[in-house]
């Protein structure tokens, strides 16, 4: 879709809507509804249930978009999370056999190579994140990514990827612990 | 002196973000980072770097529809809308599990549309006084629409979030309706499964922590109550 739009840029948008300027909020959606629709289709991973997440999402971002505060979140962050949100929504609801996780785009954490998931990133934070990532071990970066998108505790985590539940536990919180020491070094 | 394990805070943030910490701890961890500002710094943190996660994901476009049943839904324009199955799941889930239930809160629509008024309460009580007003309108039999206007008379909590009930006539649980809105109005939509209940039910309003009852059911006092009369 559109060229990535400045943080300063949706923050504008974001505070026009939020006054009720309708031609800002169709502007913040061409900026940001392809990059949040990808988010929804890899976390329900089915068109026609990420298109209405999506939808549901930006009719709340319209009527939250008066309530957004700068000083709490990035524009896109506070997107992410209402577009997030909504999907794990429709997650539950969903009956459990129908809950189906692409498990190729998720290969892609825990391989060597992170070069299709550096394609992808458009922001510079991510991708310092994304090279923070690099850092972890294949195992503890598929596991939070698994965890990150697609909501699992860490109970299905160990379920999904065959390992006990300590193991688990043990490599998500080694994770973090590295990715803050790194992520803190970059901001440094 | 446990909660001032700055590593606890770190874990428990990031797993907070991540959507590992599940159940009463995530309640627990919710309501202490709005007690402590370290821990609501820590977590802020943490939400600003492992929501990027989400850049590393291919942007994909959306089809047209989706954009035109936004605009129908917000500004009246036409568009073809079905709701799918899944959706009134969506909804029970919500209504029901409702920790947080917060019912998608509608905007007034601006338009003249062909409704009618279809009940109105008043949410009282002796001790209190009136509280807010509520306005049915029953666009389809399955599309009720209650808009929520808070009176001059209400007395305002800044520390606490009330929240309205519906007590079903069965005597089963409580059904959280959403959180009521101290000033200016809110239109909520009443869920498909609950509207068959309203016109028999109570109304009740409880006072609970911000963002509302964390357990689902009320745990404060009940300070208003009400009951939805035709007009």
């Amino acid at each position: 879709m559109s060229q990535a739009k400045s943080s300063e840029e949706l923050f504008h948008l974001i505070a026009l809507s939020g006054q009720g300027d309708r031609v800002a909020f169709q502007a913040l959606y061409d900026a940001t509804s392809a990059k949040l629709f990808g988010l929804s289709l890899r976390i329900l991973n089915r068109r026609d249930l990420a298109e209405e997440a999506l939808q549901d999402a930006f009719i709340n971002i319209w009527h939250h978009a008066q309530n957004y505060r700068p000083e709490k979140a990035a524009v896109m962050t506070w997107m992410t999370t209402i577009v997030r949100n909504k999907c794990f929504d429709l997650l539950r609801a969903m009956p459990h056999e129908s809950q189906l996780i692409d498990d190729e785009s998720m290969d892609d954490w825990a391989s060597d190579d992170l070069g299709p998931l550096e394609k992808a990133t458009e922001q510079s934070e991510s991708k310092a994140l994304l090279n923070c990532m690099n850092g972890l071990a294949p195992l503890q970066r598929q596991a939070i990514a698994l965890s990150y998108f697609h909501g699992m505790a860490h109970e299905q985590l160990a379920a999904h990827l065959v390992q006990p539940l300590g193991t688990v536990k043990t490599w998500i919180r080694r994770g973090l612990q590295t990715l803050k020491s790194c992520l803190q070094g970059v901001s440094a | 002196m446990r909660y001032d394990n700055k590593q606890l805070a770190d874990m428990l943030s990031a797993e907070y973000i991540l959507g590992s910490l599940k159940g009463a701890a995530r309640r627990r961890f919710e309501q202490l980072s709005k007690q402590r500002p370290d821990w609501a710094q820590t977590l802020h943190w943490w939400e600003s770097r492992l929501h990027l996660l989400a850049d590393t994901v291919p942007a994909a476009n959306p089809s047209n529809k989706v954009w035109k049943n936004i605009e129908a839904q917000l500004f009246n324009r036409k568009a073809t809308q079905q709701a799918s199955w899944w959706k009134n799941w969506a909804f029970i889930s919500t209504a029901l599990a409702a920790s947080f239930a917060t019912l998608l809160v509608i905007q007034t629509p601006q338009a003249v549309v062909d409704t009618k008024p279809a009940a109105v309460a008043l949410l009282a009580s002796e001790e209190n006084g009136a509280g807010w007003f509520l306005d049915e309108t029953k666009h389809s039999p399955t599309d009720i629409e209650i808009k929520v206007i808070p009176l001059a008379s209400l007395q305002t909590k800044s520390d606490n979030a009330f929240e309205l009930w519906l007590l079903p006539a069965d005597k089963s649980k409580p059904i959280s309706l959403g959180l009521l809105p101290q000033q200016g109005s809110n239109v909520f939509k009443v869920p498909v499964e609950v509207i068959p209940l309203m016109a028999t039910g109570l109304l009740a309003v409880s006072l609970e922590p911000v963002g509302g009852s964390p357990t689902g059911q009320p745990t404060g006092a009940v300070l208003y109550q009400g009951r939805m009369t035709k007009t």
